[in-house]
């Protein structure tokens, strides 16, 4: 399954993404990226499945929570 | 703490600690005391988790939104610090009540002495909203004020503050340390700019934790820079919350004590704390009338503060301690008020109640009150 990458930045908001992601009914695990994916060195994102995406961007939305799609749409 | 000792200090710190918190304490230097927000391996995972929790456990328990905004700070004084030193710009006015502790008044009279700031203090007595307007002027950016007296337990209505924060459109930023616990406070029907408080007392944390909590979500200038766990290339710190103010390694155990200890406070209910110390407060004012003390001075928040026949409260509070009763004397890092109530010579001995105190307790303070009121 194709799986897509959200970057939250930091390990608070990785946390605060995957419970809103979760009580959603949408898994999603945090994972730490290094310089591969951001400039500025380690950031913190959580990765869902690609059919969950529109789903999870308007639930970050919604709770303010910015992200960053990483290398384009597809992880 | 020797057999059969009481402990009466629990405005400087609490204890005992719940089973709870002694239990998460250990379990988590046990099992999973990794660094969190830095690697990915599972026990950093479980730690930051635990860090995330705790951040909401305390916004859930002060009725606000945005666990985000939960700062970890070293105490309430760092947290204090941080918020004083960040929200106040130079040429701003402020004001702080005359109950305040050194880590209001300190700071506030640091900035004032370098001439950035200057700052009033409002009588804490009568009408205090009146009191407070008075003194409010045109450059009147920020009140900067406990909500009850580490002394006095005397009270600074929130409501007030809040509705004055509102209409005066000045920042307001409260000294939680011996209210939070306490009383339930609603950050949603009482706004504040930043509340801060330590961890380790009516919360029932352990020291070496304290917070703010940032519903000003404009303050974006680091306070000491260092560590963040993201941004690792950038030189400057990241301006995002919680970690613009949280360089370095957090005290994770602390961290998860004070999750246990709010857990353990909305089983026990807030409804129950302020009625168990009410009526313990009841009966050790009741003893100090007894044995005959001059100035004793009760707040709702526990602490009973007392002077007995012109003994230095160092040797009242040095005497009790020879029998197994452990309280605080001096002055409490408050001068102000001790200066507003002339007790500023001797000090003041303060007891200070937790709900793990016994009623018997007061029999035990009027025995050994008698005592030393025999012996000088």
């Amino acid at each position: 399954m194709k799986k897509i990458l959200l970057l939250v930045d930091t390990m608070t908001f990785a946390q605060k993404s995957k419970k809103l992601l979760i009580l959603n009914g949408i898994y999603a695990e945090i994972i730490k990226s290094q310089g591969n994916i951001s400039s500025n060195g380690c950031t913190f994102g959580v990765r869902i499945d690609y059919k969950d995406y529109f789903s999870a961007i308007r639930i970050l939305k919604a709770n303010e929570i910015s992200y960053t799609v990483s290398g384009g749409d597809i992880y | 703490m020797q057999k059969g000792g009481i402990y009466l200090d629990n405005g400087a710190t609490s204890f005992p600690k719940p089973k709870c918190v002694i239990n998460s304490v250990s379990e988590c230097l046990k099992q999973y005391c990794a660094n969190p927000s830095r690697s990915t391996h599972s026990l950093a995972m479980i730690a930051s988790e635990k860090v995330y929790l705790a951040r909401e456990a305390l916004a859930n328990f002060l009725n606000f939104d945005s666990p985000e905004q939960v700062v970890f700070t070293l105490n309430a004084t760092y947290a204090l610090n941080i918020a004083i030193k960040r929200s106040l710009k130079e040429g701003s006015h402020c004001l702080i009540s005359d109950l305040e502790h050194n880590s209001v008044l300190r700071p506030i009279h640091k900035l004032a002495n370098e001439g950035k700031i200057s700052y009033s203090i409002f009588n804490s007595d009568g009408d205090i909203r009146s009191n407070i307007i008075s003194e409010i002027t045109d450059k009147t950016a920020a009140i900067v004020c406990t909500l009850s007296s580490n002394v006095t337990g005397r009270r600074i209505p929130l409501e007030m503050l809040s509705d004055i924060r509102k209409k005066y459109k000045i920042k307001l930023i409260v000294d939680a340390s011996q209210e939070i616990g306490h009383t339930i406070i609603d950050l949603k029907k009482t706004p504040v700019d930043v509340l801060c408080a330590p961890a380790h007392k009516a919360l029932f944390g352990i020291s070496g934790l304290g917070f703010a909590v940032f519903c000003d979500k404009e303050l974006r200038e680091s306070f000491i820079e260092g560590g963040s766990g993201f941004d690792s290339k950038n030189p400057d710190m990241p301006t995002l919350y919680p970690e613009i103010f949280e360089a370095g390694t957090l005290p994770l155990p602390a961290i998860c004590a004070l999750r246990s200890g709010i857990d353990f406070l909305n089983s026990y209910g807030i409804d129950n704390v302020q009625r168990k110390i009410e009526a313990l407060t009841d009966g050790v004012y009741d003893v100090l009338c007894e044995v005959g003390c001059e100035e004793i001075f009760k707040g709702g928040n526990g602490i009973i503060s007392f002077s007995l026949k012109n003994i230095p409260s160092s040797i009242i509070s040095s005497e009790l301690n020879t029998k197994g009763i452990y309280i605080r004397s001096g002055l409490h890092c408050a001068p102000l008020v001790h200066k507003k109530l002339n007790t500023d010579k001797f000090g003041l001995a303060r007891i200070s109640l937790s709900i793990f105190n016994k009623p018997s307790a007061k029999d035990k303070l009027y025995s050994a009150l008698r005592e030393i009121k025999k012996s000088y």
